[in-house]
């Protein structure tokens, strides 16, 4: 639970990470805090001065300000073809190395009542929140689980064992509980839970297979994560309540709101510990314990308890929000189809 | 004190011998899903799960609408369907081909079934269709992810969007709902198929579990949401919707069906491990389960004990089909996935060690 463990689950000191980021919010605060333990960062977003802004901020917390290094890439993260390319920009900008750690980061949520809600925006929900991450995490795998013997020179001559590589997935509390107003989000990122959790199984077979062909294998083992943030206070937000319905406001009351460095610190915290389904406050921690399911335990004993707690607290909990619902609909005027 | 415990005891007991009689359904409950008379339409309804849900619906005195793209294999399903008619004289039975990964073709379907039933949108809507091409991750391409994403999220996603537009719509000459008496209108259903692959992540089933695990996660946002419009039939001005609108999501595990039979062919050996000792069920009786559940009024249904015993695990927010036992067997469960999660790792784990990860 820590007392035993103190290894350093997730070293970023020299390595590269890139992971894509809408160039503010929670992307920007990774960045900072990984500049600041001494990684080299390349960012992704769409918008290149609000990138060249974010690397500004971020460089000035480089831990070794001589020898980092910092990037951008400008892409559309929502298209496959975009993820394999930033991939091949940043293998190049490395020198010809792969980078060490990818976080698919970027998504935004657009909170409104399912049936106001058009379709379009039903599918642009899934292609920032789900598919960008599905279409990043494929075109990595693709590279880091290539046979080791195909692998490129200058990797070969890292001294020193070989860390294990890290591929980490934002998803958000919402996909751990139904909430009115959050049909077009809570799914994307339900989906995303899902393929880490599959993800995870599956990557065994590759770590597995390193194990016993180590110069046929890939050539470091890969770690997935999921890391499941709760509100973040960020310009995103202030667009996300822009279109939230009042009824979704009156569930999210009292909910705790993180700042970027915060929500960033516990991140890297929950990674460094070993985490695998990585929640970054307590309201979170407790969402996680209820849905466990079957996906790996950060700690078998306070996660089993906290989940038996967490099931008696939802008997009163849920239906709470459901009447809230309920006289929402009853006091206050409701839109219906035409 | 002794007498307190005395007391403690007493309760404890008779509160396990109540427990024991719900289990077992002793208390008699009302259904909640009643058909006869009513209009059911289904997709994903020419074979598999679908076809087995029709027959028995229309054995107890549903009218039936299947859909499904092969215009064959639809005639033959409604013509096994609809031997099966309770009331063979007054019942009917209607098939519409449609490409349900097109939201606007699940417009339509509900269209031409109103048109079928005299004016009256149907009682009951079930996305059903679903396919499952497992894989593993990095060999699947990228057409095949997004086309299981369609086939199985989509689909669902547009057909409720069409169906609730049409039921929330409020009361009219052209959404009359049904009606037992002037005083009790029956609530309409919205039934999803998902499948307890969107309780846990497997190798082999990332182009579907993701798909599958979107769809419980639609349904727990739209029954809260539901609860407005609930609200909204008793504002004191609204005309709200003419009915309420009760949602419900089926999980079923391993059908043994045509598609079950293609999707292992795709499957990966290690998947075909991991699912070793699961059991499998026929069209037959996993309708049977289904509508089982749905006539105790649950809302995430499971179709065997192993079903449940993932749902126990995966509860969160959800509302409990029965508190009591859910909230046990997800305490049990919640150990037991201790030992269950690192021995499926291990397995995949040991399967990589032993054998080839890539395609020659």
């Amino acid at each position: 639970m820590g007392f035993f463990s103190r290894k350093n689950h997730f070293e970023v000191d020299g390595r590269v990470g890139s992971h894509t980021v809408l160039a503010k919010g929670m992307g920007r605060g990774l960045g900072k805090a990984l500049a600041q333990k001494g990684a080299n960062v390349v960012l992704v977003a769409r918008n290149q001065e609000k990138l060249d802004a974010a690397l500004k901020y971020i460089a000035a917390s480089a831990k070794y300000p001589q020898s980092q290094r910092f990037h951008t890439i400008s892409a559309d993260v929502t298209k496959p073809e975009e993820n394999a390319r930033l991939l091949e920009e940043v293998t190049a900008w490395n020198d010809g190395n792969h980078p060490d750690v990818v976080w698919a980061n970027a998504g935004s949520s657009h909170p409104t009542l399912f049936i106001d809600t058009p379709i379009e925006i039903l599918h642009s929900q899934m292609d920032i929140n789900y598919w960008a991450a599905a279409y990043l995490s494929r075109a990595t795998l693709k590279l880091w689980l290539k046979p080791a013997t195909s692998s490129s020179k200058s990797q070969e001559s890292q001294t020193g064992p070989t860390q294990p590589r890290h591929f980490i997935i934002t998803s958000s509390v919402a996909c751990f509980v139904g909430l009115a107003g959050y049909a077009p989000y809570a799914p994307a990122k339900s989906a995303l839970r899902s393929l880490a959790d599959t993800l995870r199984s599956e990557l065994n077979l590759y770590n597995g297979y390193r194990r016993g062909h180590p110069s046929q294998g890939p050539l470091t083992d890969v770690k997935i994560h999921c890391v499941v943030p709760g509100t973040i206070k960020s310009p995103g937000l202030d667009q996300e309540n822009e279109v939230k319905h009042a009824v979704t406001h009156l569930l999210e009351e009292g909910d705790m709101a993180q700042t970027e460095d915060e929500v960033a610190v516990a991140a890297i915290k929950g990674l460094e510990s070993g985490g695998y389904l990585i929640t970054t406050q307590f309201l979170g921690h407790a969402m996680r314990a209820g849905m466990l399911g079957g996906s790996p335990r950060n700690s078998w004993l306070v996660d089993t308890l906290f989940a038996w707690v967490i099931n008696i607290a939802w008997l009163f909990i849920g239906p709470d929000m459901e009447g809230k619902v309920f006289k929402y609909g009853k006091t206050n005027e409701v839109l219906l189809p035409a | 004190m002794a007498i307190g415990l005395a007391w403690a005891t007493a309760a404890l007991g008779v509160f396990f011998i109540v427990l024991a009689f719900d289990t077992i359904g002793f208390f008699k409950k009302k259904n909640q899903f009643p058909v006869d008379g009513r209009t059911v339409v289904i997709t994903g309804g020419s074979q598999g799960m679908g076809r087995g849900l029709g027959k028995l619906l229309a054995q107890k005195g549903a009218n039936v609408v299947i859909v499904a793209r092969n215009r064959e294999k639809l005639k033959a399903a409604l013509d096994y369907i609809s031997k099966s008619a309770r009331h063979p004289e007054t019942q009917r039975f209607h098939s519409i081909s449609a490409d349900v990964t097109k939201p606007e073709e699940n417009v339509r379907i509900l269209q031409e079934v109103t048109t079928w039933n005299n004016g009256q949108a149907p009682d009951i809507v079930w996305a059903n269709a679903g396919v499952s091409a497992p894989g593993l991750f990095v060999d699947t391409s990228i057409e095949t992810l997004r086309a299981q994403m369609d086939i199985n999220y989509w689909a669902a996603a547009y057909l409720a969007k069409a169906t609730l537009k049409c039921w929330l719509h409020p009361s009219s000459s052209s959404n009359k709902p049904f009606s037992v008496n002037d005083s009790s209108l029956l609530p309409r259903h919205f039934v999803m198929t998902s499948s307890t692959a969107a309780f846990c992540g497997i190798a082999g089933y990332s182009p579907y579990s993701p798909a599958k695990a979107a769809l419980r996660s639609l349904s727990d946002s739209l029954r809260s949401e539901l609860n407005i419009y609930h609200g909204a039939r008793l504002h004191p001005s609204s005309s709200g919707p003419p009915t309420d609108i009760r949602i419900h999501t089926v999980f079923p595990g391993t059908i043994l069906t045509p598609g079950h039979e293609a999707e292992n062919t795709t499957k990966h050996p290690v998947t075909k491990i991991l699912e070793e000792s699961d059991p499998a069920q026929t069209e037959d009786q996993v309708a049977a389960a289904a509508i089982d559940g749905l006539e105790r009024g649950y809302y995430l249904i499971t179709t065997q004990l192993l079903g449940a015993a993932m749902r126990a695990s995966a509860l969160q927010g959800s509302p409990r089909n029965n508190w009591l036992v859910d909230t046990l067997f997800s305490w049990v469960t919640s150990v037991a996935w201790l030992f269950v999660g690192p021995d499926l790792e291990s397995k995949v784990f040991q399967y990589g060690k032993e054998h080839g990860v890539y395609k020659s």
